[in-house]
């Protein structure tokens, strides 16, 4: 099985648009060798944007059907990986606003997130940020990872999310003082 | 502005912290001089943005094992979805079939097709048959659209094949023909039955799939 190296952001290499190329043509051997070099990006994104392991490993199934449904979509104007991530990003949106209870507009929980000493951690225990990410409300962890961890503008977050840019560049603000807080800095 | 007698705000600290200060940066770098309890501040931020966006992706092995049940959505997509139970179950095929439903290991639909013998067969309300029916039916056109169109390009590409890989074309070809042939002759006994729509239009897939791979390898 062909393992792509390295796929950049920003850059489409000769070799991930052959794969690509031939994966639209229906090759699944293809399809599969661009699932190996992208699926560990996509797991990290589900779950950090879901908190949950188990919901994040279906959405990395969705995402990736969806993906070889719509990979006729693909122009190569960009590295197959960011195509690929934004095309998860929304799977991911559309997942937690069809379920009710986990809705996006939390970010007025942040209030209630306890910090590193009320959840009962003991004092020297590292809490390192991806556990932080955890604790955060969805609403705050959204914005927090599209715009700090995967560098999404506030134009385009507000357009995945349905709100204006202001408010989110205001809730991005919260978030990483959410972030601080669970933090214990 | 003037920095001398108030904190820095927190649109200004966060700006900071993303090095976006802009045209405030003098004023602001000089109340940051001056002011040890902005200075910590912007620095708490400005580590936490860096921390964030130095997160690293997660292990390799943790999602290999999510590909088998990917790849079974993906040959499932390719034909209008019924699910195995909520449909018409095939009546007697014979053994072209079965050994086109070899070729479609790993197709999680696939075995269903295969009982010889009558089953009991649910109850399919009129309407979602005649939907499944049509989705079935549409399926079908489109593969044998593309098969058609994948054939004409392999009598370009025959001449230039290696004699072994013809023989290994051609029968893989015979077999999905063969049990195409079969099923077609099915349909036309029983054309009201959905699941056997579905399982023509998988055997059209697979003979594009073939024909892909030939094309591809060209």
């Amino acid at each position: 099985m062909q393992t792509l190296l390295h796929v950049g952001r920003n850059e489409l290499t000769h070799d991930e648009r052959e794969v690509v190329k031939r994966a639209q043509r229906g090759d699944v051997a293809a399809f599969e060798s661009l699932y190996h070099a992208h699926a560990s990006m996509v797991l990290a994104l589900c779950r950090r944007m879901t908190g949950d392991n188990q919901a994040a490993r279906e959405l990395v199934q969705d995402v990736f059907v969806r993906a070889w449904e719509r990979l006729a979509s693909f122009r190569g104007q960009s590295a197959f990986g960011t195509w690929l991530h934004r095309l998860a990003v929304n799977v991911v949106l559309e997942r937690l606003r069809s379920d009710k209870r986990r809705p996006l507009a939390t970010i007025d929980e942040v209030s209630l997130i306890p910090t590193r000493h009320e959840a009962g951690a003991s004092s020297d225990a590292r809490m390192d940020i991806e556990t932080a990410l955890s604790r955060l409300p969805h609403g705050s962890r959204q914005i927090y990872l599209l715009y700090d961890v995967y560098g999404y503008s506030h134009d385009e977050i507000a357009a995945m999310l349905g709100i204006s840019a202001a408010t989110a560049r205001v809730q991005l603000w919260r978030a990483r003082r959410a972030m601080l807080k669970v933090l214990g800095s | 502005m003037t920095h001398d007698t108030r904190h820095l705000t927190e649109a200004e600290r966060q700006m900071v912290a993303e090095g976006l200060a802009g045209d405030a940066s003098a004023d602001v770098a000089a109340h940051l001089a001056a002011c040890a309890a902005c200075a910590d501040d912007v620095a708490r931020l400005k580590r936490l943005v860096t921390e964030a966006r130095a997160l690293k992706t997660m292990d390799e092995g943790e999602v290999a094992s999510l590909w088998p049940e990917i790849r079974t959505r993906i040959d499932t997509a390719k034909v209008a979805s019924i699910a195995v139970g909520e449909a018409e179950r095939p009546r007697r095929v014979g053994w072209p079939v079965a050994a086109a439903a070899m070729l479609l290991v790993g197709v999680g639909v696939a075995g269903f097709a295969l009982r010889r013998h009558t089953a009991q067969q649910p109850v399919v309300s009129a309407s979602t048959n005649d939907v499944q029916l049509t989705a079935a039916s549409d399926s079908v056109r489109l593969y044998q659209d593309e098969a058609q169109a994948l054939l004409a390009q392999l009598e370009l590409q025959r001449a230039m094949l290696r004699p072994d890989a013809v023989r290994a074309i051609d029968h893989d070809l015979a077999v999905v023909d063969s049990a195409i042939a079969e099923l077609q002759d099915a349909v036309a006994r029983d054309p009201r039955n959905s699941a056997l729509r579905q399982l023509l239009a998988q055997s059209y897939r697979r003979k594009v799939d073939v024909l892909q791979r030939v094309g591809n390898a060209g």
